[in-house]
């Protein structure tokens, strides 16, 4: 009986410092709920300026979809903003990931007009090397820029691949699976760019 | 004196990062430049604080068998406050700390203060132990950040504008051209080095005064 006293007692004041964090945890998500997804949206919008002029960005209306498509290097659900003239996609901004990066995945930000041509590319995320592969960001250097007004016509399209495998663009000493990985991914989203009309109407 | 003493064992002669080794998980991982390591170090004072402080004010309630699961639940909820308030207002500092947040819940400095201070002396007493330990484990962040960005990508201070959002983002230094560089400083194997290299001389210069003291003495 004392035994059975003393667990009750322990669990009752385990329960009360529960409810006591409980309430200031819902406190305070309560206190930054609307902060922190203003914030969010704010780095999307950020992330949108960054991969196409805004003055462009602004003539155009916008509506966002979720899609999963294998050509876009997982089969999570990615965001896809498209930009509308007169009832009709003109461009398409798309969240990729290039899979085989040299440590983990890359995540870009892509936007293309529907006939392939290339408006901008970033990258959102690595874990590539310091020093080497890193590179790819903007705040390191400008590679990332060149892809700028590319246009891809097919999967055999030469034209976007590194230089060491009969391409246009340059790879930087010292790395090469990095942009072969980022190169590939900017391809294979842009023929998915392409293949938009075609996925959209089938849905229908 | 006895205030002295409390404030030079906390700060230089126990620290815990370079006595005690604490805590080293965030210490080598999140010490690549100088601003992570201060937003971390930052976030881990802020933390020990406000946990040692509640420990210490429930002490007579927190029942002896039990204490391990209460503690855990305190710092496990004050971290996630932490994190969202960072989330919320400091979102760049949020951006680049990552993961390691919620992983303060793990470091062992923190419940380790809680248990052999907090749950023993006065309010007043661990509140400046959570204070003071974690700026020790600061300032140990500092030394191997500074370094490690120094050797590494050249620059210090790169990205001050996370912490102080007055400044403009190019207030850095750079000190090494990109040419000169080590990027061994910045990767994991380099972080060891310099954490052994960190305590080597501590030691060296706690041996050198220890020395100076014993020749006054025998003099």
């Amino acid at each position: 009986m004392k035994h059975f006293i003393k667990i009750l007692k322990s669990s009752f004041i385990m329960s009360i410092f529960s409810i006591l964090s409980l309430c200031v945890v819902e406190y305070i998500n309560y206190i930054t709920k609307n902060q922190i997804t203003n914030q969010k949206e704010q780095e999307k919008q950020i992330f949108i300026q960054q991969v196409i002029p805004h003055d462009l960005y602004n003539t155009y209306k916008v509506k966002k979809y979720l899609v999963s498509n294998s050509l876009l290097g997982d089969a999570k659900k990615h965001s896809l903003w498209m930009l509308l003239k007169n009832e009709t996609v003109k461009i398409a901004i798309v969240e990729s990931t290039a899979p085989d990066g040299y440590s983990g995945s890359i995540y870009i930000l892509v936007a293309a007009y529907l006939n392939g041509k290339i408006i901008g590319v970033r990258v959102l995320s690595h874990k590539e090397t310091p020093g080497i592969g890193d590179k790819i960001d903007l705040s390191i250097s400008n590679w990332i820029t060149k892809f700028k007004n590319l246009s891809v016509k097919n999967v055999e399209d030469n034209h976007v691949l590194l230089k060491k495998y009969g391409g246009e663009i340059e790879q930087f000493t010292g790395a090469t699976i990095t942009p072969q990985a980022v190169t590939n991914a900017i391809k294979r989203t842009v023929i998915f760019i392409k293949k938009i009309p075609l996925i959209f109407s089938l849905e229908r | 004196m006895k205030w002295n003493d409390f404030f030079k064992k906390r700060l230089w002669y126990n620290n815990s990062s370079l006595v005690q080794l604490l805590g080293l998980c965030p210490v080598l991982a999140m010490t690549t430049n100088v601003v992570n390591s201060i937003g971390l170090g930052i976030a881990t004072t802020f933390i020990l604080t406000i946990t040692n402080t509640i420990i210490s004010m429930f002490k007579y309630i927190i029942p002896k068998n039990i204490r391990i699961p209460i503690f855990m639940l305190i710092v496990s909820s004050t971290v996630t406050c932490i994190e969202m308030i960072l989330h919320a207002y400091q979102f760049n500092l949020y951006k680049s700390l990552g993961v390691f947040i919620p992983l303060i819940v793990t470091n062992c400095i923190v419940i380790g203060r809680a248990e052999s201070i907090a749950y023993q002396s006065s309010i007043l007493v661990s509140f400046f132990d959570g204070l003071l330990t974690g700026l020790g484990s600061t300032l140990a962040m500092f030394c191997m950040g500074s370094i490690r960005e120094i050797l590494g990508h050249g620059t210090f201070l790169f990205g001050i504008n996370k912490i102080f959002n007055i400044l403009e983002n190019n207030y850095f230094f750079t000190i090494l051209n990109r040419n000169e560089i080590m990027i061994l400083a910045v990767s994991p194997p380099g972080g060891f080095l310099i954490l052994g290299f960190l305590i080597a001389f501590k030691n060296f210069l706690d041996k050198r005064k220890n020395k100076k003291y014993e020749c006054k003495k025998t003099l």
